[in-house]
């Protein structure tokens, strides 16, 4: 943690606001992300935590670029991504992977696995064989797993296909979205194990939702804790943990039987 | 792999078959299909020999349908005109799907002003009457066969256009097309190999129908003498000439219809079998 002052992610009063239809002539608009900031620093992984519905994910829709903010400034390595054209976005996303809750809805179902780890990589045919291989093994998957479709596999073993997949674009960033939400409790084991050997190995750093505060205490750094669209405070993960933040975030402790 | 893709398809055919409608419309289709295909050797005449000595004969052992004015054997014409027919009907529904599908897909992916234009041209497209129209296009183009497929071309993708437009719209918010936008693949990527195998199946169900629809465009095009001129055999032409000897020659309009109805019905019933097949829901 010696270079805490370099910062790769900033986000600045990032406001998301989505319209509403209520029927009739009247437009209404729900504020999913008000004015919130941060920083994500190298080699840090950054935890957010807040219940459904609180607008954790439009913050990484709208790092991802799937969500156009309604204001703020969202900065990569000192770049305002949401100034890039759409050229420059091609090739600057791939620095930053995501990681949904759906493991088996994030692979193509009309791909084998091979297929799908070899659109990630950008390279040739012997190339790609060799860094498949790495990954594979890196993840936890056996080679026979490459001629499956998603639908044959488990949820579990989807995961670490998405998770190899992310890690084949070489990113710099990694978004996890709920990644262990949709799994039982034993393979939430595993892949927690994974990402924190992931945290631990490579040069990637993590921008963590959920709701889990098991995941939240075996990875993250710091944690922001996000109520309404806001982020009510960032604490570091011991303070978090040590009923060191406000009312909040001391009852998301007790609710999940921390004392 | 291949093992995967021949395990697919086998299944594929057995919820063909297992499905009563779509196994009677596979049947006539095929049935259609194969005598158009080997017309040759099914029989001995030609299409457009004419022999005036056997002029108007009635269906019998030495002419199976009968034969038309010119003495010219009704069922040679109409195994023959199925090639004219069906291959003006199936290359016309092959340029519509092309251009449903693309612009479709086009609207539904890109969404705003992309959508709203496509959706004003297919509205537009799907408020002309066909027939007035064609006959304006036949005068500026001719009545040609190549004029006849642009004609059905054009005026035919509009439906497809608007099921890959609904598809597209829900499998793009699926996690996998956003991953894959992340990844940095290229729009023709995601479109090619992301999007349309997703979509494919109501495109196929919808396609096939068309085909149905097309014949009988094509049919009363030729009809009134736009589409495939006489003397080269097409079911169109063959109604067209029965027309003037509904009388002395009944079983010339008769079977030229009848094989009409039959290849529509067994392409409605296979469309509407694959639409069963490729979607589950829409059974009920």
């Amino acid at each position: 943690m010696s270079i805490l002052n370099n910062e790769i992610l900033k986000v600045e009063n990032l406001e998301v606001i989505y319209p509403l239809n209520s029927g009739g002539n009247t437009h209404q608009q729900v504020i999913a992300v008000d004015d919130v900031s941060f920083c994500l620093k190298e080699n840090e992984t950054f935890g957010i935590i807040g219940q459904t519905g609180c607008g954790k994910t439009s913050i990484a829709m709208s790092i991802l670029q799937f969500v156009q903010p309604s204001g703020g400034n969202i900065y990569f390595r000192n770049k305002n991504i949401r100034k890039y054209n759409s050229a420059e976005l091609r090739v600057e996303r791939r620095k930053i992977q995501p990681v949904f809750q759906d493991a088996s809805g994030s692979l193509n179902p009309k791909m084998t696995i091979r297929n799908s780890l070899e659109d990630a990589i950008f390279a040739d045919k012997s190339q790609k064989k060799v860094k498949i291989q790495k990954l594979l093994d890196y993840v936890g998957l056996k080679y026979s797993h490459l001629e499956y479709y998603p639908h044959e596999l488990s949820g579990g073993e989807n995961q670490r296909v998405c998770l190899a997949r992310a890690l084949a674009a070489e990113p710099e960033l990694l978004i996890l979205d709920e990644p262990v939400s949709a799994l039982d409790i034993s393979i939430q084991g595993r892949i927690i194990s994974l990402l924190q050997k992931i945290k631990n190995s490579e040069n990637i750093n993590i921008l963590l939702i959920t709701h889990n505060l098991k995941i939240l205490r075996f990875l993250a750094d710091r944690i922001a804790v996000m109520e309404k669209g806001k982020f009510t405070e960032i604490l570091t993960k011991d303070d978090f943990f040590n009923f060191k933040g406000g009312k909040y975030s001391q009852s998301l402790l007790k609710l999940h039987g921390y004392k | 792999m291949n093992q995967d893709k021949l395990k697919i398809l086998s299944e594929f055919f057995k919820k063909l078959w297992f499905n009563k409608s779509s196994r009677t419309g596979f049947i006539l289709v095929l049935l259609v299909g194969l005598c158009a295909l080997f017309a040759p050797f099914i029989t001995d005449y030609q299409p457009n020999v004419q022999n005036l000595n056997q002029s108007l004969q009635p269906p019998g052992k030495e002419h199976l349908l009968g034969t038309d004015f010119f003495g010219r054997d009704l069922f040679t014409r109409i195994i023959y005109g199925a090639r004219i027919s069906l291959g003006i009907s199936l290359f016309a529904t092959f340029l519509s799907t092309i251009l449903g599908v693309g612009i479709g897909i086009i609207a539904g992916y890109f969404g705003k002003i992309y959508d709203k234009i496509a959706m004003r041209i297919i509205n537009l497209l799907l408020g002309f009457p066909k027939l007035p129209v064609f006959l304006i296009f036949a005068g500026l183009g001719g009545t040609s066969v190549k004029t006849l497929i642009l004609f059905m071309s054009l005026f035919s993708w509009m439906e497809l256009a608007r099921i890959s437009r609904a598809e597209t719209m829900s499998v793009k918010t699926r996690p996998y097309i956003k991953s894959a936008i992340a990844l940095g693949l290229r729009k023709r990527t995601i479109f090619l190999k992301y999007i349309i195998p997703n979509i494919i199946g109501p495109i196929i169900a919808s396609a096939t129908l068309l085909i149905s629809s097309m014949i009988l465009l094509e049919a009363a095009l030729s009809f009134l003498g736009f589409g495939v001129q006489t003397p080269i055999a097409s079911w169109g032409t063959i109604l067209y000439q029965g027309k003037s000897e509904l009388v002395n020659g009944w079983w010339i309009s008769f079977f030229g219809g009848i094989v009409i109805v039959i290849t529509v019905i067994g392409f409605n019933l296979l469309g509407d079998g694959l639409r069963i097949i490729f979607e589950p829901k829409s059974k009920s």
